[in-house]
């Protein structure tokens, strides 16, 4: 059995989705004949030598973060060059994990419907479900203990993988996803202390945060 | 009104008569307008590469040595910013993808509700009205045009733009739609 992680994220190995690769990976070992292969998308050349290797016979489970509202561009090109292949990946079975720093589920909706479509209608692959973390920026500060349910949750999911079943179709909703905030959130929200944190905590580190409202191209 | 128009078109040759109309649409709101028409695969323009400089290292400004800052200056001047784009692999084209994405640095990292959503702060005082042209030809699926105004819309929200355009645009129907929008 082959399992290939496919990281769509721009930062690559230094991103959130190596991580989330990694939590659903992490019981590999329970699994004797599995093998799992990781590949990077940031690695624009590399990607034409990837689709020859994956049109093996790999389980393909995709991970990437929300990008302004769909794919990150490295991705699209990539779903680009692998439906010039596409008679390699009939019938495979493809799973999606969509990450996302927004806490609402809605921002990810019309991502997952193309992938669905991406997966079935231009690929005719076995599209086995789409997974969106909302919500996923304290991956940036927080430590690993205080996503435990989460990475349980993650975890849980490789045997799902490896049998080719169905995700869970509340999956998304498990991992805390709403669709919408609350009326409330949004009054409350813009009065909120510290809801800023992390990024005036990166701007003070860099020296940078009198630039925060920089217009340099006004 | 200051409009920007940014051709997405990848290099396959069977967009060419789209093209070719999308700069005589470019010209006809010329008439009215102040145009500039950006073709993606003729800038030097690197993907993103999501180091978050142009968010917490040099506010606003990308660290790619590109054609990325020219882009940007001529759509964060824009009142009317419209994407062009053909249809590849269900969905919009890698090099639309790829100048969306650049479009970071004109964005503030911060959140705040916006049309009871979370949405990014603008950085820029620019494009009210936002919008994408999807070449239609005759293999055009309307379920995936569908998916893609939907997606076109979800960045519409997030930069903030009141209005939307979102039309399937053919050679023969581009002059008409010049004429409409030069009446905004």
């Amino acid at each position: 059995m082959k399992l290939a992680v496919i990281n769509g994220s721009p930062r690559g190995e230094k991103s959130n989705s190596k991580k989330i690769g990694a939590w659903i990976t992490s019981q590999q070992g329970l699994h004797n004949d599995l093998t799992v292969d990781t590949y990077y998308l940031f690695k624009i050349n590399r990607q034409d030598a990837y689709i020859e290797d994956l049109s093996g016979t790999y389980i393909l489970l995709f991970i990437f973060p929300l990008y302004v509202d769909s794919m990150p561009g490295i991705v699209k090109l990539f779903f680009e060059k692998l439906e010039q292949k596409k008679q390699a990946f009939g019938g495979r079975p493809v799973y999606f994990v969509i990450h996302s720093g927004f806490p609402e589920l809605i921002h990810s909706r019309s991502l997952e419907r193309y992938l669905k479509y991406y997966a079935t209608k231009i690929m005719d692959m076995n599209h086995l479900g789409t997974i969106i973390w909302a919500g996923s920026e304290p991956l940036q500060m927080a430590p690993d203990n205080f996503f435990r349910k989460k990475i349980i949750l993650f975890e849980g999911q490789l045997a799902t993988i490896l049998t080719k079943k169905r995700l869970p179709e509340d999956i998304s909703e498990q991992l805390g996803g709403k669709e919408h905030i609350s009326k409330f959130q949004s009054i409350i929200y813009p009065i909120t202390p510290f809801k800023d944190f992390y990024w005036n905590s990166q701007l003070k580190k860099n020296k940078a945060k009198k630039l925060l409202k920089n217009q340099p191209y006004a | 009104m200051n409009i920007t128009i940014i051709n997405g078109s990848n290099t396959d040759a069977k967009w060419l008569d789209h093209e070719n109309a999308l700069l005589s649409f470019a010209k006809k709101l010329e008439t009215n307008h102040q145009v500039t028409l950006v073709t993606i695969k003729d800038l030097k323009l690197n993907y993103c590469t999501g180091c978050w400089d142009c968010w917490v290292k040099t506010p606003g400004v990308c660290m790619h040595k590109d054609d990325g800052p020219g882009y940007l200056k001529t759509i964060v001047k824009a009142d009317m910013l419209l994407y062009a784009s053909p249809i590849v692999s269900g969905f919009m084209s890698s090099e639309t993808k790829k100048a969306l994405d650049r479009f970071i640095p004109s964005v503030l990292p911060l959140i705040r509700p916006y049309e009871g959503e979370y949405h990014h702060l603008k950085r820029y005082d620019s494009a009210n009205t936002f919008g994408v042209l999807l070449f239609e030809d005759m293999d055009t699926d309307p379920e995936a045009a569908q998916i893609i105004f939907e997606n076109f819309n979800r960045i519409r929200k997030n930069m903030r733009a009141d209005h939307f355009i979102s039309q399937l645009v053919r050679p023969d129907n581009m002059e008409v739609l010049a004429h409409e929008i030069s009446r905004y």
